[in-house]
């Protein structure tokens, strides 16, 4: 009974939290317009030179489907980052953790409550990606070999990069810094991870190393369901061992999470400049 | 007089930019370390779209090299942009920009000033990033190059300095901040060429970047790692982008007094 009681308190906290964030950042703040209009420019900027690496006899739907899939994982894993993580430091910059922290809830909820805005975010960033890469090269060719794939995909994707988030803003509390971190980790992993290209196109030690970390099962298992590339390890070895990775992956993630706020209980919160 | 007040502005900026540096070092590896990201970034995706040889048979140049210079460009160009959009948006943030107004400085000086020490950290990242580049891949001549291409982007931030100012305006009279911003960094970017040669843009988006001074510095250095020398079409787009710094001047003057003026009539946010 206790345990229902705690989840209903969880969701409510967390729908309070979506409303808050839905007012004052994306209608308030005029969020949505601008936000889309900058990521619209962003996305030009960096398909352009791109395009000009392409093999001739490569069909632009072909480019186009590989520029379109990197783009979608790479803005999976900013929502973790820029959306995520980030609000750990708009917490302590705006000296809300300490209450949440006093009013006994954990600052889980806010990052629940961001889930829907998130998701919501991430749909139509994927439209305006569609629409700038069929403007500028040619509407990308994607066939859905599978769509239990690519549901499950996608349901360990952001599994991973909510806990990578929680991973992030524990090491933003702990180590008082956020830009540096953010902006790093924002490119570094990605391209690290095969985010962007598929991992059979990558140099074998960052092939190694993408397989290594749990980001490169579901990123690989979306481009499969896709039909844009083929997964390096069979179907079914990726499938399990991404699922079992992420699982655990958050697990630790929570973890963390918690030791990291038992930190801040005792050593108190650092002071957090625009770095 | 009023130079010599100049610079005593700058000298403040530059105590202030070292004191930060010095408080946040890790301020100064996320630049140093940026440029080689991005190069790397769109190595890789490039790579998978084809290869490098495609890009220097259509473009001229050693991808490595045009997107090391990109990537630099990229960060050194915005530096009058980002210090005085952010700067007094930050400052009004933390509700210090009452006093900053009540100062008998004057804003367009101080605006001025504000980017100064970060042009100077820019030839340290220019040295971090151009040299050991341009010297892997043009060997002793790559020395020489990088350092024109560093001096060249120097003298592309301040031509476009004035241009510069006012967008910075247009986000502190707009009030929308950082989203703002967000809208008119990869906007400068893309109408002035910085990370790919502008012919592959659209006629009407050429035409109106032509009255950007950065697009034409950018494609005088663009021109130069293709061809490692100074040719006379690069010094008359010098010469466009100094008439427009020019014709930019009263523009961002008269902005920062309108900025004023609605700051002394409105109030701060605080």
């Amino acid at each position: 009974m206790r345990f229902f009681e705690n989840i209903k308190d969880i969701i409510l906290c967390a729908i309070f939290s979506l409303k808050a964030y839905t007012l004052a950042d994306l209608i308030r703040a005029k969020g949505v317009i601008f936000s889309l209009i900058g990521l619209a420019f962003w996305l030009i900027l960096l398909i352009l030179p791109i395009t000009l690496f392409a093999r001739p006899d490569f069909a632009p739907s072909t480019i186009a489907a590989y520029i379109f899939c990197g783009i979608l994982v790479f803005n999976v894993y900013s929502i973790a980052t820029w959306d995520w993580a980030w609000e750990m430091r708009l917490l302590i910059n705006n000296n809300v953790l300490e209450y949440i922290i006093v009013s006994g809830r954990s600052p889980l909820v806010v990052y629940m409550g961001m889930i829907p805005v998130s998701l919501f975010w991430v749909s139509i960033i994927t439209v305006i990606d569609y629409l700038v890469v069929s403007a500028f090269i040619a509407p990308p060719r994607l066939i859905v070999n599978d769509i239990c794939i690519l549901m499950l995909s996608i349901l360990i994707f952001l599994i991973v990069v909510f806990s990578y988030a929680l991973l992030l803003a524990v090491v933003i509390l702990i180590s008082g810094t956020s830009g540096a971190i953010i902006e790093v980790f924002s490119w570094i992993l990605p391209l690290a991870t095969g985010g962007f290209t598929p991992l059979s196109y990558l140099p074998e030690p960052i092939r190694f190393i993408a397989l290594l970390t749990p980001f490169s099962y579901p990123a690989e298992m979306i481009r499969y369901s896709l039909g844009v590339a083929e997964t390096i390890l069979p179907l079914h070895l990726m499938v399990s061992i991404g699922l079992c990775y992420s699982l655990s992956f958050f697990t630790f993630a929570v973890f963390m999470f918690k030791y990291g706020l038992n930190k801040v209980l005792k050593e108190g919160v650092k002071s957090l400049a625009v770095w | 007089m009023s130079s010599r007040y100049y610079l005593e502005l700058v000298r403040a900026e530059y105590i202030f930019v070292i004191a930060e540096i010095f408080r946040r070092k890790s301020m100064l590896f996320t630049v140093l370390i940026w440029p080689y990201i991005l190069l790397t970034f769109i190595l890789l995706l490039g790579s998978a779209m084809g290869g490098l040889k495609y890009f220097q048979a259509r473009v001229g140049v050693n991808p490595v090299i045009f997107f090391i210079t990109g990537g630099f460009l990229l960060i050194t160009s915005l530096a009058f942009f980002d210090d005085v959009a952010s700067r007094f948006w930050y400052d009004e943030f933390i509700g210090v920009l009452p006093y900053i107004i009540m100062s008998p400085i004057s804003k367009v000086l101080l605006a001025f000033a504000m980017a100064i020490p970060r042009l100077t950290i820019n030839i340290l990242l220019g040295v971090s990033s151009l040299i050991p580049v341009y010297v892997v891949f043009k060997g002793v001549q790559g020395i020489t190059d990088s350092l024109i291409v560093i001096a060249l982007s120097i003298l592309g931030a301040l031509l476009f300095s004035t241009l510069a100012m006012v967008f910075a305006i247009i986000v502190l009279v707009s009030g929308g901040g950082w989203r703002v911003m967000n809208i008119i960094r990869p906007l400068i970017m893309l109408l002035s060429g910085v990370m790919y040669p502008r012919f592959i843009l659209p006629y009407v988006v050429r035409l109106i970047s032509s009255f950007i001074p950065l697009a034409h510095t950018a494609e005088i250095i663009q021109v130069y790692i293709v061809h490692s020398e100074i040719t006379s079409s690069m010094l008359t787009l010098l010469g466009i982008a100094i008439a427009l710094f020019i014709i930019y001047m009263p523009v961002s003057i008269r902005g920062f007094s309108y900025w004023e003026l609605k700051v002394l009539r409105k109030g701060v946010k605080t």
